[in-house]
């Protein structure tokens, strides 16, 4: 067992699920989308550091922007649509950044992927072993979760929380809610992109079969598991599901059966969140 | 060549459109964004082939199918009752929100999926292998499945109709409406939306094992089905059968035509961007049922 790469896929996660919640924990805007983000920036990335020969941190600013500019189309969602059709928006805005990602060959390279994505270079020096991108992963996720420990009560946190339970009333205190909504997701889907461009050059290689449905659904669940709304829950919901398959794993049975039954695992477990502690085990909200 | 493709919109956008109604009664009913839905239809194709497999041994094939349809119906009419009294019941006698309902569907559908990969891993399974041409002329022709789903298609849509005209479905809608008026005027809530569920159930049942009948099924597919049957319900406008219909037929006709213009692997992208337009510029769908402005 690689215990550098599992703390290495705890580091992406953890970010990825910190971002998704503040806006699906603190704005109360459950999105799906979340793999379409980390899709994009992890494409964009392999792109540009394959073919422009780009550094890694020169690269990273124009994922994040370039991640932002998509993330105007779900702050319009926001702004026309609510609950349960936002939601729906969201899963065809991921299912259509799929298809594109799995169908525009010329560009992404269809279901081959990209292959052979440069590391990343430091001062000369390139990071090569796992040990390293782990370092890295580590600082950049002790940042993100720096941002979000002292973002939580400062005035604009307090607005999203309010905007989230009471949509009319922020409008009719003259708050400009699509302002706050759009600051809130850029800030999200440019998290969203570290996550993704470390993927991406960790790996080597990418495919689009990394982005779909059912990794939005898995970082959806991290959120909902861990708790909503603060920034323990979504740790505690990455932390665990990244590290249930390692334990089933432990056990003496198939690798397919294996994967069932932490697929069934998952099932259970937000069945069951959802009757008895609908808030998550360390969450203050539930959702309306 | 398009009398083909047109031949083949109309056979997609019937089976698009028993799953769609199914969803549509369920959502109507329950206000559950039921994603386990697809778990119901692949169900239905695995209990098929399950039963099947298990009859054949000692009975006649005819009589092997007969009795194992009936028996994959009644195992789906089974897991849907199970769905209803350890999940949906409780979250609605609790007083509960479409998100936590959608997400508690969410679970039940990976729970149902991986119940099914456990046991018979993640092959697909398909049931009938021939295609021997009923009928055939210099545009078309039409394989002994196709002609098997026609005639059934048909025949479950009749029953459809019959069952809109029924007072079980003007229950439906009037639970669908308002819980609390409906249950004042003596309409027992919590039957109605077993009716719903089983009633939706049996449909997408119905679709499933036709499907398997044609084309081979793998577990993961039931996703793709129960939203291309959301697309279906919200652009058809919910709460309408006739709208559910003539949003399949749209969607299917927009689906295979687009292989005219690009690759058919932009089938989904396709239909995905037309459900993102429709929610954004024309929510009320294309036959909407009048309300109240302020329920809208």
């Amino acid at each position: 067992m690689n215990w550098l790469h599992i703390i290495f896929v705890c580091e992406i996660y953890i970010i990825l699920t910190l971002s998704a919640n503040l806006v699906s924990g603190y704005t109360g805007l459950l999105s799906f989308a979340n793999a379409a983000f980390y899709g994009i920036s992890a494409y964009l990335t392999a792109l540009i550091m394959k073919n422009y020969g780009l550094n890694y941190f020169f690269v990273l600013p124009i994922a994040m922007f370039f991640n932002v500019v998509v993330s105007l189309l779900i702050t319009y969602f926001s702004t026309k649509l609510k609950n349960l059709y936002f939601i729906i928006a969201t899963i065809a805005f991921q299912i259509i950044i799929f298809s594109v990602l799995y169908n525009w060959e010329n560009v992404t390279g269809g279901s081959d992927g990209i292959p052979d994505i440069p590391k990343i270079e430091i001062l000369g020096n390139t990071l090569n072993s796992t040990l390293d991108y782990t370092i890295l992963g580590g600082i950049f996720m002790v940042l993100v979760m720096a941002f979000f420990l002292s973002f939580r009560k400062t005035p604009f946190i307090r607005l999203l929380e309010c905007i989230r339970d009471h949509e009319l009333e922020t409008i009719s205190l003259g708050k400009n809610i699509i302002y706050y909504k759009f600051v809130c997701i850029s800030i999200s889907s440019a998290f969203m992109a570290i996550s993704g461009s470390l993927y991406a050059v960790y790996n080597n290689f990418i495919d689009a079969k990394s982005f779909t449905l059912d990794e939005s659904i898995l970082i959806v669940s991290m959120i909902l598991i861990g708790g909503t709304g603060n920034v323990i829950g979504p740790i505690f919901g990455a932390v665990f599901f990244v590290l249930l398959p390692e334990i089933i794993r432990l056990f003496p049975i198939e690798t397919s059966q294996g994967a069932s039954i932490q697929m069934i695992i998952y099932g259970l477990i937000m069945i069951l969140v959802v009757r008895f502690r609908p808030n998550g085990l360390f969450g203050k909200f539930r959702f309306q | 060549m398009i009398i083909e493709i047109f031949y083949n919109s109309i056979l997609s956008a019937l089976l698009l459109s028993l799953v769609a109604i199914g969803f549509n009664l369920i959502f109507n009913a329950t206000k559950v964004f039921h994603l386990a839905h697809g778990a119901i239809y692949i169900y239905a194709v695995y209990g098929l082939f399950y039963f099947n497999f298990l009859l054949v041994q000692w009975l006649l094939p005819v009589m092997a199918a007969i009795i194992s349809i009936l028996l994959s119906l009644i195992l789906i009419v089974g897991v849907i009752l199970l769905i209803e009294i350890l999940v949906y019941r409780p979250l609605y006698l609790k007083g509960t929100n479409p998100t936590i309902s959608l997400i508690s569907s969410l679970g039940v559908y990976i729970l149902l999926i991986n119940i099914i990969t456990f046991f018979y891993g993640n092959e697909s399974v398909s049931i009938n292998n021939n295609f021997n041409i009923v009928f055939s002329n210099q545009w078309f022709k039409i394989t002994e499945s196709e002609f098997v789903q026609l005639i059934v298609c048909g025949v479950t849509l009749i029953g459809v109709f019959l069952f809109s005209k029924s007072i079980y479905y003007v229950r439906i809608r009037a639970i669908g409406d308002n819980y609390a008026v409906a249950a004042k005027f003596g309409i027992n809530i919590q039957k109605t939306r077993l009716i719903a569920l089983v009633a939706g159930s049996l449909l997408v049942g119905i679709a499933g094992m036709i499907k398997g009948y044609n084309v081979a099924i793998d577990p993961h597919s039931g996703m793709t089905v129960t939203l291309a049957a959301a697309v279906a319900v919200i652009i058809g406008g919910e709460g309408s059968l006739k709208g559910t219909i003539l949003a399949c037929l749209v969607i299917a006709l927009i689906e295979n035509f687009s292989i005219l213009i690009f690759s058919s692997q932009w089938k989904d992208t396709i239909t995905y961007i037309l459900l993102i337009l429709v929610l954004l510029f024309y929510h009320k769908g294309l036959i909407s049922i009048n309300q109240r402005i302020e329920t809208r």
